[in-house]
């Protein structure tokens, strides 16, 4: 197992070579440069001209690509065009509130999906699994932005619950941190919810024929035991694969979650960057998100080894 | 658990949120009327106001930095009027009057300004303010900014008389000198001489953010936001000019502006009581706005004016006829309407100025502006022998007034029989594309009030749109050596009527803009923008 993980780990340097290089060469010739937005669209040809070149901006991309990427493998991802502030510390900066998001908003779906699938599963004939099917359905097409809305209205503007936006960190108390990501932590888990309760149902059915199942019954287990110990199980290794690549979305950035309610995360850093083209906060964050991605994929296939003894990585 | 009158107020709501997102907009209530109706606190009523608090500010963007100096941006400049201040300022009704100067005496040959400072102003950092950090910010000024490029060309000499007397002795005549120096983008803001020498060219650094302003800066938490604080020592004016000078008291001990980029959101805050004040609210809105008793619109103008950029470097708009198809073809009511919603938030006016600008605004020689002819355009356009090309029109779609006065603009030239190939680009983009006339033949964008005719960024034949027009360039050489306003007028008439004559540009409508404050902010009077001294936020609840 150990020596799979190195592996893995030593296989992420490729990948994180290749993501440098396109995320550089992307943004770097996509129009548009930090200089024009710092000066606006009134700047002289000399203004900008000047200012190109204290930003190292004048040099040929190639000779910019190596100074970056030498900087990067040392560990040091540089300096925001506007703010001088290192990259890294601006990253780990916006990463609380993104993890603390991710983490409330995955903590909500699993609450959610895990016992309505089941529960669905259980009473497969009833009424009760069409109104499941359709409230997954209804959790997965309801747009983030109109939810978000929605809730706002309801929980900070009439009944003044909550607040309307922003984040406090968890140094500030519980309560504050808390109510301050509920209302966004919710929104993006109903979406969360609907795809991973569809996943394990669909998976708890496909295993509900197996010859295990018809063994467990035939011993004389009671058909909420089939589920909770041989159906459930068996069904999560898929749901594990869209639980990790939910959790990978989540730290990569909710857009359109944070810009609504004023979290300062990582999704929300992408968007300033690529406005306002600091190129190497954007460069860094994005090999930021790279990593993110690999790292929960690993942790994935470790889980799945956890969840069914059959997979061995030795 | 919860009692049954929150379940059905929870139901209730519930229900009719739905409603409202899907469409409907709310109806004028009585009750907001009456909150809209009540009388404006003013400065006058300084004495009722009390010390202490937080003014929590909504505001729509992070700013790129909170150097006045360098940018131009109002996402800057409006957090930067509390920290700095000018030598010269626009008050209420946007004319120059003296700030952090006493006075100025203008030699005979109007050549030589001595400028007499006020003495005991302080900085953040405690020094006094004297001639010296004058001097250095007026050489910063003079190579960062483009406005204090344009002045450095004429001057001669910067020099300091005594403590508090600094000469500026010009090479020529150079009569929009005090309106330049006064205009608030790219400003000359005064800071501490080894700050102004130490930062030279490039944007200051949040520990370099020092002026002599009612507020100094505290912290900012990019992204998120701007703190700044109560100057205890601050000087204060004893005139009440209103604007961005006069007497200017900090209530407040600190204002906090926040980052919140969904308008919705920034209203809704507003209505909760966690911010005091937002700006950019859309003025679809505004109806809904009115309902709201803790809510008080703002309407701030002049705000900017939309207009089409014809590139007049090559053909087909290198041929004024086919400039002038396009000022027939546009209907002005049906783009502002378009536009910005609610006629209450547009003007349709042919001047380059504004009319709160009372000593540059005139609308003689605009008549053409009101000239929608679509039959006329079409003639015109067979008489310049268009032949059906291809028309690149190009706009931001990072702006909604933009994008939509685009479209609607495009479809109006479509329908006298241009063949428009509109395409839209984020900012970074679109400016970078304005400059190379190879990648347009027309751009859309707005233009903010300027102070002076010699700050128009189009009249510059090297402005992107490429005017060159002999005309223009001897009327603003007259205006540099006027201060006589009849004769002033005079050229303001004559720089219209070279607009409607040369169209270098097609301008659409007037913008006013839409913000809010919320109840619990007093003394709060409507501007071109928004500012927070001699305001105070009562701790009461709205």
């Amino acid at each position: 197992m150990a020596q799979y993980i190195v592996r893995r780990l030593i296989a992420l340097l490729p990948v994180l070579i290749v993501v440098g290089i396109v995320v550089f060469t992307v943004i770097h010739l996509t129009p548009g440069d930090p200089a024009e937005v710092i000066l606006g669209e009134s700047a002289t040809p000399e203004q900008l001209a000047q200012l190109r070149q204290e930003l190292d901006l004048d040099k040929p991309l190639l000779v910019q690509f190596f100074t970056w990427f030498g900087r990067v493998m040392t560990g040091n991802l540089g300096e925001s065009v506007f703010s001088g502030e290192p990259v890294l510390q601006i990253i780990l900066d916006r990463l609380g509130p993104t993890v603390s998001l991710t983490f409330l908003a995955t903590m909500l779906s699993l609450l959610i999906a895990l016992p309505s699938a089941m529960l669905s599963v259980w009473k497969r004939d009833s009424l009760l699994d069409p109104a499941f099917m359709s409230g997954t359905l209804l959790g997965v097409s309801i747009p983030n932005f109109w939810l978000a809305l929605l809730l706002i209205l309801t929980f900070a503007v009439t009944l003044r619950w909550l607040p309307v936006a922003g984040y406090e960190p968890l140094s500030e108390g519980i309560w504050p941190w808390l109510s301050h990501l509920i209302l966004p932590a919710i929104v993006l888990s109903v979406q969360q919810a609907g795809i991973v309760a569809r996943m394990l149902r669909d998976g708890m059915m496909d295993v509900m024929h197996q010859d295990y199942i018809r063994t467990a019954r035939a011993k004389g287990l009671k058909e909420r035991m089939v589920l909770m110990k041989h159906a459930f199980f068996n069904a999560m290794i898929p749901t594990t694969t869209v639980v990790g690549a939910s959790i990978a979305g989540l730290l990569g950035g909710a857009v359109v979650t944070e810009t609504i309610f004023a979290i300062p995360g990582i999704g929300q850093l992408i968007v300033d960057s690529i406005a306002s083209r600091d190129y190497p906060v954007l460069q860094g964050t994005v090999l930021f998100v790279a990593l993110v991605y690999v790292l929960v994929n690993l942790i994935v296939d470790l889980v799945y080894a956890v969840l069914d003894p059959r997979i061995r990585y030795d | 658990m919860f009692s049954k009158d929150v379940v059905k107020r929870f139901c209730v709501v519930w229900v009719s949120l739905v409603f409202a997102l899907v469409g409907c907009s709310g109806q004028p209530q009585t009750q907001g009327d009456q909150q809209q109706a009540q009388p404006q606190q003013t400065a006058a009523d300084d004495q009722q106001l009390k010390q202490g608090g937080v003014i929590k500010v909504a505001v729509n963007d992070d700013p790129p930095t909170l150097d006045q100096m360098s940018t131009g941006s109002s996402s800057a400049v409006n957090i930067a009027y509390h920290i700095f201040e000018q030598l010269f300022a626009l008050d209420q009704d946007l004319t120059v009057k003296p700030m952090l100067a006493k006075g100025v005496d203008v030699s005979e040959d109007k050549k030589t300004y001595t400028i007499q400072l006020r003495e005991g102003v302080k900085f953040h950092d405690g020094t006094a303010m004297n001639a010296d950090d004058v001097i250095a910010s007026i050489k910063r000024w003079g190579s960062l900014s483009r406005f204090g490029k344009q002045v450095s060309e004429k001057v001669q000499q910067v020099s300091k008389v005594d403590d508090y007397t600094i000469q500026i002795q010009l090479k020529e005549e150079y009569a929009p000198l005090l309106n330049v120096m006064a205009g608030p983008q790219e400003a000359l803001i005064i800071v501490p001489a080894e700050i102004a020498q130490a930062a030279g060219e490039k944007p200051l650094e949040t520990n370099q953010l020092i002026g002599t302003g009612p507020y100094k800066f505290d912290r900012w938490e990019h992204g998120q936001y701007v703190s700044i604080k109560r100057f205890d020592d601050y000087a204060a004016r004893d005139e009440d000019w209103g604007g961005l000078t006069g007497k200017k008291v900090a209530y407040a001990d600190e204002i906090r502006f926040i980052v919140i980029k969904d308008a919705q959101v920034r209203v809704n805050g507003l209505r909760t009581g966690e911010y005091d004040y937002a700006v950019r609210i859309p003025k679809d809105l505004y109806e809904q706005i009115k309902t709201f008793p803790e809510v008080k619109p703002i309407v701030t103008k002049p705000d900017s004016w939309l207009m089409l950029m014809p590139d007049k470097s090559e053909p087909p708009f290198d041929d004024v006829r086919l400039r002038k198809a396009i000022n027939h073809a546009l209907d002005r009511e049906k783009i502002g309407l378009a536009t910005y919603g609610p006629p209450e938030f547009f003007q349709v006016d042919g001047s380059i100025f504004f009319p709160e600008q009372k000593d540059l605004y005139t609308t003689e020689g605009t008549e053409p502006y009101h000239e929608y002819d679509p039959e006329k355009a079409k003639q015109l356009m067979k008489e310049a022998g268009y032949d059906g090309q291809t028309i690149r029109m190009i706009a931001t779609s990072s702006y909604e007034d933009h994008y939509n006065s685009a479209q609607a603009a495009a479809e109006m030239l479509k329908g006298v029989g241009f063949n428009v190939d509109l395409q839209f680009f984020e900012w970074a983009t679109f400016v970078q594309k304005i400059k190379e006339p190879g990648n347009y033949d027309i751009w859309v964008s707005g233009f903010p009030p300027v102070y002076d005719l010699t700050l128009v960024l189009w009249v510059d034949p090297n402005y992107p749109g490429w005017w060159k027009s002999e005309r223009m360039q001897s009327l603003l050489d007259q205006w540099t050596k006027t201060i006589d306003p009849a004769e002033q007028k005079r050229l303001l008439v004559e720089v219209n009527k070279t607009v409607y004559e040369e169209f270098p540009l097609i301008k659409m409508v007037n913008e006013i803009g839409l913000e809010a404050a919320s109840a619990k902010l007093q003394g709060y009077e409507d501007w071109l923008s928004m500012r927070f001294w001699n305001v105070a936020v009562s701790s009461e609840g709205n």
